[in-house]
């Protein structure tokens, strides 16, 4: 069975609905992306499935219903998720940051910290910066940090690559796909790149104004006309 | 007299981060002013006056009794009034406020119009270079300083302290973090009940117990966020030295009727040149 299943999802803002019956299947230790442009409903997906909105439909993670779950339960259970634009605390050095990531999983910092450090060793070397004066590429590096700082068995990633320079863009890519092969850890990504998001994932769902596709291999993606004409321009 | 001034300065000034704190911590955590907060100091007072000197209970009793009164207070407030008002800072507002205006026509009923004078909590008087302090303001001065020292070890260091930081700086980062919001707003709460009854004690042995003494407290606290335009703990201790040495320096050389005006006086400038605060910035 899939550990992050999801099935008929419907998500509301007020009136406005963001996820139309948004359906997806995670089996573990898989890289998987959500790929789609601005405003398709990516950040609403995953928030959805972390417990911050108004939602109905399933969602289970390993076998455990979590659509109606409050997030400080579904942190706990395993999912761990570092947001678009990382919402990290601005006025705390990057340990303090990590250590609110600790806040669901007290017996294990010394091991985690050692782990983000051991990924980011510019973290380790910039540990008392605050993160409000932190470069983008460096708070997505704490976000990351934070997120792994639950011992999470399935990482969420918002946008990853998102104003980021393609040299640090690689290195993120680098520590996922790390992450995922050394401590099998899964991982769901969204992404505007789809380049990036192909080069990354083993399977890759489209998601326009808040419809999803079929899950497909990069490799079925690459041939299918529809999504060369919507994400690779010309 | 340059030496009484900074005695004096000092001395009040603790005491007005003292009375601040709890203040500052709810706007930071809520980003709402609780303008019920005097309540909390004008209760800390009256219940330690009933407890020490109505009942006969010991000096510690009194004062353990008094800040369960704040800490259940500033509770009661957050989850009956506050909670359910939430979203909307304009209406926390105006209900803290009626709140203060019922709890002081309470108070009367209770207490009585008439003032009460309260015993200090030590006696004694401090002699040097020509200048005397009474040992209760140098313990009130003490207080101030330790327990505002340990919310700041609190705050820096513990998982808890630092969830409140969090909810402060970014609400949906702590929340992914698995730091429930509601939680952590019922800890600050209680917390602001706490120094506001601890403030409280010692604020009304320097002046005297009434039915109004929850306004003047109020505007200190007020002043304390404009002016330091926080609620950085250690922006709250600096702003509260800059209203503390402001009015100590024109009471003493200008006029002792300027006490009080001084820091309104302030907030106006404040407002003026720096709107955001010298510090400018909410989070604790
Ligand atoms: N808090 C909110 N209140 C109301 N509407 C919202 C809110 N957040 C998102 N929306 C709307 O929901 C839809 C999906 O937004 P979402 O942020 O999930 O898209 P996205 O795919 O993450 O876009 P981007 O690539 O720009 O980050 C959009 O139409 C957006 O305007
Ligand atoms: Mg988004």
């Amino acid at each position: 069975m899939a550990q992050l299943s999801i099935s008929g999802l419907d998500v509301f803002y007020g009136r406005a609905q963001a996820l139309h019956g948004v359906s997806l299947e995670v089996e573990a230790g898989r890289i998987v992306a959500v790929v789609g442009p601005n405003g398709a409903g990516k950040s609403t997906l995953l928030d959805s499935i972390i417990g911050l909105t108004r939602r109905r439909g399933q969602i289970q993670f390993e076998g455990r219903d979590i659509g109606r779950m409050a997030p400080a339960r579904i942190v706990r259970l395993g999912i761990g998720y570092a947001p678009e634009r990382g919402n990290l605390f601005p006025f705390m050095g990057v340990k303090e940051n990590l250590l609110v990531g600790a806040y669901r999983k007290r017996d294990a910092i010394e091991e985690n910290l050692r782990t983000v450090f051991d990924l980011f060793p510019r973290l380790e070397e910039r540990q008392n910066q605050e993160t409000a004066t932190q470069s983008g590429g460096e708070r997505q590096m704490a976000s990351l940090g934070r997120a792994l700082m639950s011992s999470p068995k399935l990482l969420m990633v918002d946008e990853p690559t998102l104003g980021l320079a393609p040299r640090v863009c690689l290195e993120i890519a680098a520590v996922l796909k790390d992450l995922n092969e050394r401590l099998g850890l899964t991982i769901v990504i969204t992404e505007q790149n789809a380049n990036f998001a192909m080069s990354l994932a083993q399977e890759v769902y489209l998601l326009e104004t808040g419809r999803i596709g079929d899950r497909r291999t990069p490799e079925e993606l690459r041939e299918s006309a529809d999504i060369a004409a919507a994400y690779f321009g010309d | 007299m340059a030496l009484q001034i900074l005695i004096q300065g000092f001395v009040l000034s603790g005491l007005y981060a003292l009375i601040a704190v709890g203040f500052t911590m709810i706007f930071s955590v809520g980003r709402v002013l609780n303008l019920a907060y005097g309540v909390y100091i004008m209760l800390g007072g009256y219940i330690y006056y009933a407890a020490l000197q109505e009942a006969g209970l010991p000096v510690f009793a009194s004062f353990i009794l008094a800040i369960l009164a704040g800490v259940t207070f500033g509770l009661l407030t957050y989850l009956l009034l506050v909670r359910r008002l939430e979203d909307n800072p304009i209406a926390v507002e105006i209900s803290t406020l009626i709140l203060a205006v019922v709890m002081q026509a309470l108070i009367v009923v209770i207490f009585g119009a008439a003032p009460k004078t309260m015993w200090p909590v030590i006696r004694g008087v401090l002699r040097f270079e020509g200048i005397s302090v009474t040992m209760n303001i140098l313990l009130a001065t003490g207080v101030s300083w330790v327990v505002l020292g340990s919310l700041m070890a609190f705050v820096r260091y513990t998982h808890l302290g630092r969830a409140i930081r969090a909810v402060s700086m970014d609400r949906k980062g702590a929340v992914i973090s698995g730091i429930e919001p509601s939680f952590i707003s019922m800890v600050t709460w209680a917390l602001s009940g706490a120094f506001g009854a601890i403030a409280g004690v010692f604020f009304a042995t320097f002046t005297q117990l009434d039915s109004h003494m929850w306004v003047f407290p109020l505007i200190i606290s007020v002043a304390v966020v404009i002016v330091g335009g926080i609620g950085s703990i250690v922006g709250s201790l600096i702003a509260a030295h800059i209203i503390g040495f402001v009015e100590t320096i024109t009471t003493t050389i200008i006029a002792a009727e300027l006490r009080g005006v001084s820091t309104m006086l302030l907030i106006i400038l404040v407002l003026l040149i720096r709107p955001k605060g010298l510090f400018g910035r909410a989070e604790l």
